[in-house]
């Protein structure tokens, strides 16, 4: 029995594919010879790049070859040996190749075990192949019926409960014509299924069954005014009443669209779950029947895409346009088998094309594309369809643009570049033997994709946006696979990059109108683009598209259609949830532009038409340079960006006022919530880190030009996130209202040899120079006022004097000076080596690194517009989450420069909260255990430069297998050590604390999987820690910082001081968090280690009582202690005084 | 949890107020020693001007009323030969906030020893505890004014420990012997009986006061600064003198067996350093070096390390993909946004 299964199941594919060797016998004298173009030789070159590799491959064999003439010389081992030799020889092989056909040897695993996941398991679907073969017998059994007229028609089959699914129009009720079923020409299984290019995934996949309409059921004009596919939608129905009648047939069937398309409508067959003999639902599949025509019955001139086939005006003397899709969606019933032809063919000659063709298609799923039309019209069929174009042809004249030899890997990238590289709207692909035969205007700008001999554009189905999208993501990801340094296998293949959220730098959500109350759409617009959705849509994306201009660099609209319902009732005439998404790419240099210049008021036909499309908005304005144009102004607005006006009026404008008052902007709360934020909403605060900047300059000069002292001032460096718009609060004047943040400067004195030999004694010397410079800028302008400080006792190895340089103009800097010697003295001080160590650490953060990172941000937030308020708003969810302790100002703005500098798979963000919910997401993904973070700012990193670090992090790693000394790992270029700002904080608690958090946040963020709440409340919660979490909380009550007059005692920061002596007193035993934004709380967790009972010792490190109250013996050396949680909160109280208010011990 | 007698705790109120406690005589019970240490519970109050300023935000709850336990371990310090230690208590655990009037009213508290014959109360340097200084000590500052100096309470690091030298040992011994038994009610860590003292004493400075205080350190005049500098480096000069002398006196002196030791001369260092010259010794070694593909053997040498090396790194991104793999990283639909 089994064996006879397996015979029937093999005998169904065999006689699609027996077909399928008749006609590729004809054709195998047609194989062109064409010579592979320029692709290939790209290909050659990223070998290059490989640099020594690439000319490896022979010198491997020979050594290789060397090495097993070596070994086989050894003959006592031969045996055992030569086992090992194949190995190592298979191995070779694999190298070479990989080196060759790919990016790099690992891609190629990474791309060997994708693969391996994606296969579909085959045993689950033989039982498949049983039904389908069973389904023919069944349908081939099916007699005709006899011809009807309509009303005939519908009574017929509504006694059997199915309703004809006909697509809008539907056909008059006295039609003329008559609806037939005859027996089909023809029964096919086609596409993924018999090629087996389906993949693993979640969603279960489609086995497409063709069944051909005979001829003789249809009339010579039945391709006009929808009469083919009403009589297909017969048909249809037809079969689906037939199958419904079959007692042993059990089925779960419903009306689909085939791939979006309203003319036509398919059946769907799903498996129920009776355990009976079509019982399939183990095989995670469902089979679609799909009507279909052979090629002969119409002639195909007829319903070439520059014929009108819809007469959808009764006016003679309108000329009547071409109906391209209409035209399309007939040429393409013809094209199901011939088109699984050609991807057979294709996948015969060429090893790696059906798995470039499951690269490509979980590439496309992931960013959204899908063959249907919500799908933005490019699935895998397309993929494929466009490979086996560019197998033929596609290059420069005609030759081919993929060659035979290549692996999956260079298939698909190639394909990928072509996508890149070659706008199919200006000139189509056509690999076809004769030329176009119809003007690529009529898609009117859709890209064309022609490899057949009946003109159908195989790529119909797409809008603008979504060609534009697909060009974008191709050119996005062909940059990654470009760039040697990085391994972004998981952003090109497994990640999901389709997301509102975080994809676009502005994003709504928006609500279609009733396509009932647009009678355009219902007049005329439907004979060009059925689904009223896309239709929608497509106008949408026109305006937006004309009206942002340079502002946006893509804009995406998107809708779904579930395009599903049951057979008894008529087809819907829309299918989905009724909203669209819009996401745009701004470009961060023109997005905030406030004026729009139009045409010259002169030029009155175009004039006329810009008042037109902007309405009252438009204006005829004078400019500077004398020039009188129409123009549009916008004002700038706290909440509202520019381009969110626009949308919102243009909409309104062009579409009606309700539409424009029921868009969802995504992240619009969140937005709202950073803008109400006095810090960080301020509109202006760039100019005050300006101002703050500038006079950071004058004090520079004035520093510089002190001649006066031993030594000159060689350089002033700016080293403060106030010098780098990176700090919360945009600098302000010096004021004594509240405790002011001085701008850290780090001063470099020219060389000299005459330092002391001794640490102390240099930072004494230190504290002399900048006496005297205090001396020397008083002489010079005595409204500077200055003030010396210490930052700890005068006895130490490490810097313990600043500066306070308040200027006229109420700017306050603080000035360390940096000697040349420290560093080297820092770092071989034998007295105490880890106390030098440690010390030469703080000395560069503090000092030389911090300037130097100083300098390297300030550039980045010139390059990125929106890294500044990004990074400010990052800083924000770190101090709520009372992590300013642990977390190093610097990393949290390398974290955040990582995603403007290494976007993939999306772009840099142009958008403040968007570069926000990015670094969130990073976090909360971020796997630091195992992947470093290495930034390269100025793209001066070499291959092995990146391979240093990460080797350097690796080594680190393996000394350190638990994370105890170094958590995350962020090297740059000007600190490529990786932990300067990582080690000791965070520590893994922390790091591990911020994935949670972030984790936490994101899920906080949305509702749904498309969009960010809008709830305030609930944005709110991303910036709340919960207190519970802690083991004590001390509550601080609001200081009262004395009024000091003067820049002597300016207000301090007590809180912040007290914490530090907390941390020294209660050193590693608990860790203490505080948000120094706030400083309302300081919340600890003890070590959970010293919660344990232990032996007794003297030094134990912390406070401790006994665990029992026995009286134990006096000998007894083993009487345990735990630590006395409640004397050491006491501790803290009583230093605490009157800064606290109250305490809570929660564990 | 508590390890003391719950009861007796509660009976005991408000200790900010409590009436002045008596030297109390020993209860029958023998204390708990460990290891050796007698084990001395004590009352750990909350800080004055707390409880001081809200005693009507009783039912505030939190730590603010309830009495909270500190243990003390103390013993005989014993140092063979050393004959002050005869005399001497060792006294671990201390709270953060220990000085030496603190101890001098323990005592007095718990075995009525006067102030007086306590010697000496030595805070030890714990051997875990960070030297990190966040306050100028008042040692190192020369030419304060006289409103520059404000003296600022010493806190210990947790887990301290003192020597207290009585000055007799009938002293240590009657401290000692009040030791051996339990307190009725456990002394009670102040300074003073009375509220107002212990406010004005600067040594229970506390809270924003204290860190008023330390800023105010922190920022001292210019003057004073330049005086303290001035006077650290006069001193390390003439240190530096001193040790050149000898230095070059050693050198030019004979040792014991008539030799001369030879050594490097003090001058300063010149442009370059040792280190210089190594890296351009270096460079110069590299560049004479010997052609490294004219011998056959070298060129197949040379193609067996870069095999080798190749085979290495293919092994090591094998042994990355189980990793990955291990970890499920393969499956492109259970992404994080999916």
């Amino acid at each position: 029995m089994a064996k006879r299964k397996r015979s029937e199941s093999s005998s169904m594919v065999d006689f699609a594919l027996a077909r399928e060797r008749d006609i590729e016998n004809n054709d195998l004298n047609a194989e062109e010879s064409g010579q592979v173009d320029e692709y290939s030789d790209d290909f050659d070159e990223d070998n290059d790049e490989e640099g020594d590799k690439s000319s490896m491959p022979e010198s491997e064999e020979n050594s290789a070859n060397s090495l097993l003439a070596a070994e086989s010389l050894n003959p006592g081992k031969v045996s055992k040996k030569k086992l090992q030799v194949s190995r190592l020889a298979d191995d070779v092989h694999n190298i070479h190749e990989a080196i060759q056909l790919y990016k790099s040897n690992i891609f190629k695993m990474e791309i060997d075990e994708l693969l391996a996941e994606l296969k579909i398991d085959e045993d689950k679907t033989k039982h498949v192949d049983r039904i389908l073969h069973k389904l023919k017998v069944i349908i081939e059994s099916i007699e005709d019926s006899p011809e009807l007229l309509l009303p005939d028609a519908e009574e017929m089959l509504s006694k059997s409960g199915i309703s004809i699914p006909f697509p809008d129009p539907k056909p008059p009720k006295d039609a003329q014509y008559r609806f037939k079923y005859g027996g089909p020409s023809d029964y096919n299984v086609v596409n993924c299924y018999l090629l087996k290019t389906m993949i693993k995934s979640p969603e279960r996949f489609g086995i497409d069954v063709v069944v051909n309409m005979p001829k003789n059921i249809f009339h010579e004009k039945d391709t006009l005014n929808y009469r083919y596919f009403h009589k297909r939608a017969y048909y249809l129905a037809y079969i689906a009443s037939y199958l419904k009648s079959q007692k042993d047939l059990l089925f779960d069937m419903s009306y689909e669209l085939l791939d979006g398309d309203h003319l036509r409508p398919v059946l769907r067959l799903e498996s129920v779950k009776d355990g009976g003999e079509f019982d399939f639902h183990r095989a995670k599949c469902y089979i679609r029947i799909i009507p279909g025509i052979s090629q002969d019955v119409f002639p195909l001139s007829k319903i070439s895409p520059s014929r009108n086939c819809v007469r959808y005006s009764q006016n003679p003397a309108e000329s009547l346009k071409p109906t391209p899709f209409y035209n399309s969606s007939i040429l393409n019933d013809t094209y199901f088998f011939p088109g699984t032809v050609v991807l057979h063919k294709a996948a015969k000659s060429c090893d790696g094309f059906k798995d470039a063709m499951k690269l490509g298609e979980i590439w496309l799923r992931q960013r959204g594309f899908k063959s249907s039309i919500d799908g933005g019209g490019f699935g895998s069929w397309e993929w494929g369809m466009l490979m086996a174009a560019l197998l033929q042809g596609g290059g420069a004249k005609g030759s081919r643009s993929l060659s035979k030899g290549f692996s999956n890997y260079q298939l698909f990238k190639a394909t990928l570049n072509y996508i890149a590289s070659n706008d199919f709207t200006e000139t189509p692909v056509n690999t076809s033997k004769s030329p176009l035969g119809f003007d690529k205007g009529v898609f009117g700008g859709l890209p064309v994709l022609v490899n057949n001999d009946i003109n159908l554009n195989l790529l119909y189905r797409m809008s603008v946006s979504s060609y534009r999208r697909l060009r974008h993501e191709a050119s996005l990801t062909v940059a990654e696979l470009d760039d040697v340094k990085g391994d972004h296998f998981d952003s090109v293949f497994l990640d999901k990059v389709d997301s509102l959220i975080y994809q676009y730098d502005f994003a709504s959500l928006i609500k279609f109108p009733s396509f009932r109350d647009d009678k355009t759409y219902r007049d005329i617009g439907r004979v060009f683009n059925p689904s009223y959705y896309a239709y929608f849509t497509s106008k949408v994306y026109q305006i937006l598209h004309w009206g942002l201009g340079e502002r946006a660099s893509l804009i995406s609209t998107k809708f779904s259609e579930t395009s599903r319902w049951p057979l008894t009732s008529p087809k819907p005439s829309s299918l989905g949830d009724g909203a669209f998404t819009l996401g745009i790419l701004l470009d961060p240099e023109n997005s905030e532009r406030l004026v729009i210049h139009g045409p010259s008021a002169e030029d009155k036909a175009q004039a006329e038409e810009f008042r037109k499309f902007w309405g009252r908005k438009s204006e005829l304005r004078r400019f500077k340079d004398g020039s009188i144009i129409e123009s549009v102004v916008w004002e700038p607005h706290s909440e509202r960006s520019i381009v969110s006006q626009i949308v919102t009026y243009l909409l309104e404008r062009h579409f009606g006022e309700a539409i424009a008052k029921d868009i969802t902007f995504v992240a619009d709360a969140l937005a709202k919530t950073f803008a109400e934020d006095m810090e960080l909403g301020d509109g202006s605060a760039f100019t005050k880190f300006q101002k703050n900047l500038d006079e950071f300059e004058l004090l520079r000069k004035l520093l510089i030009d002190i001649d006066d002292l031993p030594l000159r001032v060689s350089s002033v460096m700016p080293a403060s996130p106030a010098l780098r718009y990176a700090s919360i609060r945009p600098p302000t004047k010096f004021s004594i209202e509240c405790v002011h943040e001085f701008s850290d400067v780090v001063i470099e004195l020219e060389t000299s040899s005459k330092w002391p030999d001794d640490l102390v004694a240099v930072q004494h010397s230190k504290a002399a120079f900048l006496l005297g410079i205090a001396e020397s800028i008083k002489d010079v302008d005595a409204a500077i006022s200055t003030q010396v400080g210490l930052e700890r006792d005068l006895v130490t190895i490490e810097n313990f004097s600043y500066l306070d340089i308040l200027l006229p103009s109420g700017y306050a800097f603080r000035a360390r000076i940096q000697t040349d010697r420290e560093s080297s003295m820092l770092r071989n001080y034998s007295i105490d080596k880890d106390l030098g160590l440690r010390a030469h650490r703080n000395l560069e953060r503090n000092f030389s690194l911090a300037a130097r990172h100083t300098t390297e941000f300030q550039t980045m937030c010139h390059r990125f517009p929106f890294l500044s308020p990004a990074v400010r708003r990052v800083k924000k969810w770190f101090h709520s989450h009372y992590l300013s302790p642990q977390v190093d100002d610097v990393l949290i703005e390398l974290i955040t420069l990582s995603i403007f500098l290494k976007p993939f798979p999306w772009t840099a963000p142009a958008n403040a909260t968007t570069g926000f919910l990015r670094t969130l997401y990073f976090l909360a993904y971020w796997d630091w255990r195992a992947d470093p973070l290495i930034l390269d700012v100025d793209n001066s990193l070499t291959i092995s430069d990146v391979q240093a670090i990460r080797d350097t992090f690796k080594s680190l790693r393996n000394n350190d297998l638990e994370y105890s000394q170094t958590a995350m790992f962020v090297a740059v270029n000007y600190a490529r050590d990786g932990t300067t700002w990582t080690s000791p904080n965070p520590s893994k608690v922390i790091a591990s604390r911020i994935t949670m958090l972030a984790r936490a946040s994101c899920e906080v963020l949305k509702t749904g999987n498309t969009i960010v709440s809008n709830n305030k409340s609930t944005i709110g919660r991303i910036f709340v820690s919960p207190l519970k979490d802690f083991d004590f909380v001390i509550h601080l009550k609001k200081v009262d910082h004395r009024p000091c007059l003067d820049v002597k005692y300016p207000p301090y920061d007590y809180v912040g001081l007290y914490f530090n002596e907390l941390q020294t007193i209660f050193n590693g035993n608990v860790l203490l968090l505080r948000n120094a934004l706030e400083n309302d709380v300081i919340a600890g967790v003890w070590d959970p280690s010293i919660l344990k009972a232990r032996n007794w010792k003297v030094y134990l490190g912390y406070s401790t009582q006994p665990s029992t109250t026995e009286v134990a013996n006096a000998s007894d050396n083993n009487a345990h202690v735990r630590a006395n949680i409640m004397a050491m909160v006491r501790e803290m109280q009583r230093l605490g005084g009157d800064l606290i208010s109250k305490i809570d011990v929660l564990k | 949890m508590p390890t003391f007698d719950d009861a007796k705790m509660r009976v005991k109120a408000k200790l900010g107020t409590a009436k002045k406690n008596k030297p109390v005589s020993a209860s029958g019970t023998p204390t708990q020693i460990i290891s050796g240490y007698c084990v001395l519970p004590i009352y750990l109050p909350a800080p004055v001007s707390t409880t001081g300023t809200s005693s009507d935000s009783e039912d505030e709850g939190g730590l603010k009323q309830t009495p909270v336990v500190h243990y003390l371990y103390i013993r005989k310090h014993e140092t063979p030969g050393d004959n002050s230690s005869s005399r001497t208590l060792f006294v671990a655990n201390l709270p953060i906030d220990a000085t030496t009037l603190h101890m001098h009213k323990l005592f007095s508290t718990i075995a009525d020893i006067a102030p007086s014959s306590i010697e000496t109360v030595t805070f030890l340097p714990s051997p875990t505890g960070t030297s990190f200084q966040l306050i100028p000590s008042l040692s190192s500052l020369k030419g304060l004014q006289e409103s520059e100096i404000s003296q600022i309470r010493r806190i210990l690091p947790t887990c301290s420990a003192a020597h207290v030298v009585f000055t007799d040992i009938k002293a240590m011994n009657k401290a000692l012997g009040s030791l051996k038994f339990q307190q009725v009610t456990p002394p009670v860590w102040r300074l003073s009986d009375s509220v107002e003292q212990e406010t004005e004493d600067a040594n229970a400075m506390t809270g924003s006061a204290r860190y008023m205080a330390i800023h105010k350190r922190r920022r001292i005049s210019s003057a004073a600064l330049q005086v303290t500098v001035d006077s650290f480096m006069s001193a390390y000069n003439k240190a530096e003198t001193q040790r050149e002398r000898d230095a070059k006196r050693a050198r030019s002196m004979p040792d014991d067996d008539g030799f001369v030791t030879v050594s490097r001369g003090v001058g300063r260092t010149a442009v370059g350093t040792s280190s210089d010259a190594l890296k351009a010794e270096a460079k110069k070694r590299q560049k004479k070096g010997e052609l490294k593909d004219f011998y056959r053997f070298q060129i197949r040498e040379e193609k067996k390390t870069r095999m080798n090396e190749l085979l290495k790194n293919f092994k090591m991104d094998q042994e990355k993909i189980r990793e990955l793999k291990a970890k499920r990283k393969f499956k492109p639909f259970s992404s994080k946004l999916a």
